[in-house]
């Protein structure tokens, strides 16, 4: 897959049902968004494993295994809520939506571009940039654009 | 021992034990005194009473602190003896509760107050001093005919909603129901103070971000505004504005805009409400207001506190 879809979904679910932790298929894309939500701090771990669960010491990856392995991400909650309300894809297979480094900044101001509301205080927006998956204020900061893809909150 | 005081002395409470009761009495021909045997009926009859609590039970425990007086009498050989200090003396030693001051109290006319309109009616219950509820802003926003149908007719009842703020961060709404629309309207009264909590609020003037929020057929969108905007929103949403003191926002009801219900979703919208404090402590993030620490914040127009 190629997009965050199935793992936005799979977050709110897992939040929903007050999950402990949740299984995410291991992509290179779902690494790199479960890393931007670590480090905003919706989930309090990521971690290598299978199907089953997390692994206890390193295992690779390889073609043999790929079909049982998962990320596994430990759900956080806060005052008996979850912290992670809502996570939601702004490009779709039927609109992408590209923005370049002026765009960001209207945005993370909180003005809307767009069909793209603006980021409310407590929200973040998931960007794909040519330096990487991070969080539209850090893409800001360097002065790039990219491409939208989740909404955080 | 003959059987009668030994069916009475199983009875005795456990702290006189092997203690004699030495008051001054005639002594029968088999060796029974007159007042023990009366104090003891007292007591059998002070047991076989309910004893419902500490307080209600005052006669019950009466008797026994007569008997403990005068056991202490009897230790101190009869000396001239402050009656009072001596009941404190006994109640400390055999850790009886006292009275309380209110359980008895005559004069209940501070319970409840008649505020001008027999639809302000205030009373201890309601946890809130006298004089903050008469400062506090009581809207009477929906007032409805609703009717019971049953098989011998229709039951008309009055029916109120009364949204009740302090302009400082504090409202609650209440319901209420009554055969005529004035003690609808206070029974209303009653319920919205009785749950009125706090509503969180940016600068004190508008809410920390914008609230998207569906409750029954309601669909509230709520948009956080800028200092001296003013409430550009519905105008039972801007009466709510009122009594909490939210002065800037901005808003738009899609779907029902039943007053009643518009009123419900629009409290539990502002109880959904992220405070950056909360966000911090759940997310791990040091948090700055932008607008305080950098640009030195834009202070409100108005004062915070509307005058009522």
């Amino acid at each position: 897959m190629v997009g965050v879809y199935d793992l936005c979904a799979r977050v709110q679910n897992g939040f929903r049902a007050r999950l402990g932790r949740i299984a995410v298929p291991e992509t290179k894309l779902n690494l790199a968004v479960s890393r931007v939500l670590y480090n905003q701090g919706f989930v309090s771990s990521v971690t290598r494993g299978t199907h089953v669960g997390p692994d206890e010491s390193y295992v690779p990856t390889t073609n043999l295994n790929v079909a049982e392995r998962r990320l596994w991400l430990t759900l956080k909650y806060y005052q008996d809520s979850p912290v992670l309300r809502k996570m939601r894809c702004i490009s779709k297979p039927s609109r992408k939506i590209n923005c370049d480094a002026n765009q960001f900044r209207t945005l993370a101001a909180g003005q809307a571009w767009s069909i793209v509301k603006g980021v409310n205080p407590g929200e973040i927006i998931i960007v794909s940039t040519t330096r990487g998956v991070m969080e539209i204020q850090d893409a800001v900061r360097y002065g790039i654009g990219g491409n939208l893809l989740a909404r955080a909150n | 021992m003959s059987a009668v005081v030994a069916r009475f002395a199983r009875i005795l409470p456990r702290t006189l034990g092997t203690r004699t009761f030495a008051v001054k009495t005639t002594v029968r021909e088999d060796g029974i005194d007159d007042t023990i045997i009366e104090e003891l009926e007292a007591l059998y009859q002070s047991r076989s009473e309910p004893l419902l609590g500490p307080y209600e039970s005052i006669q019950a425990n009466r008797s026994v602190i007569e008997l403990w007086k005068q056991q202490k009498l009897a230790e101190m050989n009869e000396q001239p003896v402050d009656m009072k200090a001596l009941e404190k003396e006994v109640i400390k030693e055999y850790s009886v509760t006292p009275k309380p001051n209110d359980v008895d109290r005559k004069d209940s006319s501070d319970d409840i107050r008649i505020t001008g309109t027999p639809e302000m009616l205030w009373s201890l219950d309601l946890n809130v001093p006298y004089e903050e509820f008469r400062r506090l802003a009581k809207k009477t926003l929906v007032v409805k005919r609703t009717v019971q149908m049953t098989r011998l007719g229709k039951l008309p009842s009055m029916y109120a909603l009364v949204v009740v703020g302090n302009g400082n961060g504090s409202a609650g709404y209440g319901e209420g129901k009554a055969n005529d629309a004035a003690k609808a309207v206070m029974f209303a009264t009653r319920n919205a103070i009785k749950a009125m909590n706090h509503i969180p609020r940016y600068d004190d003037r508008t809410i920390f971000h914008d609230i998207e929020h569906k409750f029954k057929a309601t669909k509230l969108v709520l948009w956080a505004r800028r200092p001296g905007f003013g409430c550009r929103v519905a105008p039972i949403i801007h009466e709510i504005c009122e009594c909490i003191g939210i002065q800037d926002l901005a808003g738009k009801i899609h779907g029902s805009r039943n007053p009643m219900n518009v009123i419900k979703t629009v409290f539990e919208a502002l109880k959904t409400q992220r405070v950056p404090s909360d966000l911090a402590k759940a997310r791990g993030l040091r948090l700055i207001d932008v607008n305080h620490t950098y640009y030195q914040g834009i202070t409100p127009t108005r004062s915070g506190r509307p005058k009522f």
